[in-house]
């Protein structure tokens, strides 16, 4: 796999607009190879579209967007796309598949190898607290909960060298949250993976970030190393959505 | 794709073995096609063509029971029968349109399309009209002029009848008739007139089974009625062999034989083989040969084979055109709901009609029976497989997209699973339509279960008739059954459609 250094992606004057509504404005932004940036602001601030801006299903109307150190390539989407990992925040899974054939199903469409991959998502569902047993049910047979490790699986299952996950612990209880955040960071870590975590939750950015970026009504509010912008938060607003860390 | 390379390779195949054995050629050796007309006489005399042919060593293909005068008519202009029997009043009347022509006139014009009326057959079949004899007795009714007093009388006269020129209307006009008939098969009018449900229909004078349904017919007092000389109508270039075995037929019948021999098939319940070797026999043409005759069980599973040809082909192309075309307009409503208005044009298209319709296009036989039944069989696929494609959320699509999957691995892995439930409910419908509607294509010569039941209607019979149906209805329950399976076998328990499952 080709590697390369700087930024894993890049947004460089990104608008994104809706008819006459400016969903993004002006975002300039880098992701740091290697490492979770956290994203957050209110519902309705942007987020989601920020993160879908990345794997191309959102065309920004000016500005540009890098992706491994090159524009992305969209006449060739299935290719780039096959790198990004995305989990949904609805999360998407599919209910006529078992949940090991969802997990499965980006290394089935990349064609690479089944077998490998089932070892791999047997890792994965094991790191991620489910039982492998559950493979062979049906999506609509798990908790939410549940469905949104799964979700979380398949997005990982191909080995990505960058992950976007859209709220994707929000529906885990909060005792299972902290073990899922810590076994997360380590295989984070281990495979060298940047993530691009959007979250509502403060609390989960500063657990996970080490880059918080405050998006407000499309604008970055703030955007900063996560211990610098605890310490020093710029701005009433940022401060404000930071609260419930500050004590 | 490759799968789907063999798919139609399969098809193509099956295509062929359906039609192989059935191609006319002309040639030395050449098979004569002899067709008829649903209606006994038609039957009886076509068989006699046929197995007079065959006495003199020539190979025969019967196309019996087309369902009209313009569909027998049409598969003779387009090549696809060389002879079936036919009356020069129909010829000058129906066909032609030139009332009142003469024979010279006739010829000429039958030449013109490339036909040849060979010299008739000896007896005139002509329409009468017809009631209970009861209740002519009763109103001291003799002839046709005394109808004027009756405006009463319950009318039913049978379709092509009721429409013809030298039918109803011209009878009308000629008489003042104040009655206003409905339309109905002729194969029940006497019946329902013997029964009472019917006072007065059309007839035809050579009928075997008027005395047996006491029904007296009424004078033609006017002479309206114009001569109808059976003949054999054949194809110009007809083999001049075939030719001079039907020529030699000429003059052999007169009006009482052939009631008699319509009478043995229609009261007598004798198979038109047997009539027309017996009648060939005694009227000895050559010594006698053995028509292919075989038992119901035989005859059963060859018309269940053909059926089921023709609903399988047509339901696998109808499925794979359906289901294509909906998947490329499932996201342009505009132009998928034009195919969708085109589609359900032609599904009000009544069956018959429709199979009437192809012949032009593909003469008559198996080819436009299956292109009729993949016609009708497209709409509920169609319209299933859009409703299907465009209702799976737009959420797993995009998830299949930014997954990476190309277009085709959007549709194999996403869109054809998630639609997989109603697609199927809407093969299984179309299956049904198919095997049903299959039974009309009897009526253009394409066999199948569908030959019992109109050779049943034409002679009263109703064991005949039960024959093509109870296969038709038990082949359906089949398919609904097959279709379940599949279903358990392909749709996951908890995205399953059907009631049942």
């Amino acid at each position: 796999m080709e590697r390369h250094f700087g930024p894993a992606a890049r947004l460089c004057k990104a608008d994104v607009r809706y008819g006459e509504a400016h969903i993004l404005d002006n975002i300039s932004l880098s992701i740091a190879p290697g490492l979770v940036t956290a994203i957050v602001g209110e519902s309705g601030s942007g987020k989601s579209t920020l993160l879908r801006l990345l794997n191309g299903l959102v065309r920004p109307a000016n500005g540009e967007v890098e992706v491994f150190g090159s524009p992305l390539d969209t006449s060739d989407l299935p290719r780039v796309r096959r790198r990004i990992g995305y989990a949904v925040q609805d999360v998407g899974l599919f209910p006529h598949l078992t949940v090991i054939a969802n997990v499965l199903l980006p290394v089935e469409i990349a064609e690479g190898d089944v077998r490998a991959g089932r070892r791999r998502a047997e890792y994965l569902m094991t790191l991620m607290g489910l039982d492998p047993g559950l493979g062979n049910r049906y999506p609509h047979e798990l908790s939410g909960g549940q469905q949104q490790r799964v979700g979380i699986c398949r997005a990982m299952i191909g080995r990505p060298p960058l992950l976007l996950l859209d709220e994707s612990f929000s529906g885990i209880d909060a005792l299972t949250r902290t073990e899922i955040h810590e076994r997360f960071l380590r295989i984070q870590a281990d495979e060298d993976i940047a993530v691009v975590l959007v979250t509502h939750d403060v609390r989960e950015a500063a657990t996970l970030g080490r880059q918080i970026v405050v998006l407000r009504s499309g604008r970055i509010e703030a955007v900063g190393e996560t211990t610098e912008l605890l310490a020093r938060p710029p701005g009433d607003y940022a401060r404000r959505l930071m609260e419930p860390l500050l004590r | 794709m490759k799968s789907v390379t063999l798919l139609l390779a399969a098809l193509a195949l099956l295509w062929l073995g359906g039609c192989g054995g059935s191609e006319k050629s002309n040639g030395t050796g050449a098979t004569i096609v002899v067709g008829s007309k649903p209606f006994t006489e038609s039957y009886v005399l076509a068989e006699i063509f046929s197995q007079a042919l065959e006495r003199e060593g020539l190979r025969v293909e019967r196309r019996f029971g087309l369902g009209s005068t313009l569909i027998a008519f049409a598969a003779l202009r387009q090549g696809e029968i060389d002879v079936y029997p036919e009356y020069t009043g129909t010829i000058s009347e129906a066909i032609l349109k030139r009332p009142g022509a003469g024979m010279t006139e006739i010829s000429t014009a039958l030449a013109d399309v490339g036909m040849r009326m060979l010299p008739d057959l000896g007896f005139s079949n002509s329409y009468a009209m017809a009631m209970p004899q009861h209740l002519a007795d009763e109103r001291a009714i003799r002839r046709i002029s005394d109808l004027t007093a009756y405006p009463d009388l319950r009318t039913a006269v049978s379709h092509e009848f009721l429409e013809r020129e030298d039918g109803w209307p011209g009878l009308r006009h000629a008489y003042g008739l104040p009655q206003r008939p409905e339309g109905i098969a002729h194969g029940l009018a006497y019946r329902a007139a013997a029964e009472g449900r019917i006072d007065l229909t059309d007839a035809y004078s050579t009928d075997g089974d008027l005395a047996e349904w006491k029904l007296a017919v009424i004078d033609d007092d006017l002479g309206y009625f114009p001569v109808y000389l059976a003949v054999p109508l054949v194809a110009a270039d007809l083999d001049p062999g075939a030719r001079a075995v039907l020529e030699s037929l000429a003059g052999r019948f007169d009006e009482s034989l052939m009631r008699r021999l319509n009478a043995r098939a229609v009261v007598d319940g004798e198979s038109f083989a047997n009539i027309a070797r017996s009648f060939l026999d005694n009227d000895s043409v050559s010594e006698a040969g053995t028509g292919r005759r075989s038992g119901v069980a035989k005859r059963l599973l060859h018309n269940l084979v053909v059926h089921l040809q023709l609903t399988g082909v047509a339901l696998a192309f109808a499925s794979i055109a359906g289901i294509g075309l909906a998947a490329v307009l499932h996201n342009r409503p505009a132009a998928a709901r034009a195919v969708l208005y085109l589609a359900g044009l032609l599904q009000t298209i009544p069956s018959i009609a429709l199979l009437a319709l192809m012949i032009p296009l593909f003469g008559v036989g198996l080819l436009p029976a299956v292109v009729a039944l993949f016609l009708y069989a497209l709409l509920p696929i169609l319209r299933s497989s859009l409703t299907a494609l465009t209702t799976v959320s737009p959420l797993l699509q995009e998830v299949g997209e930014a997954m990476g999957m190309t277009p085709g691995q959007r549709l194999r892995h996403v869109l054809i699973p998630l639609a997989l439930p109603h697609i199927l409910s809407g093969l299984r419908i179309a299956a049904v339509i198919c095997i049903g509607t299959a039974t009309l294509a009897a009526f253009i010569g394409a066999g199948g279960l569908g030959e019992p039941i109109v050779t049943g209607l034409a002679l009263n019979d109703t064991g005949l008739i039960l024959q093509g149906a109870v296969p038709a209805a038990l082949l359906a329950l089949l398919t609904e059954l097959l279709f379940e399976a599949l279903e358990r076998r392909l749709v996951p328990a908890h995205m399953r459609t059907s009631p049942a499952a």
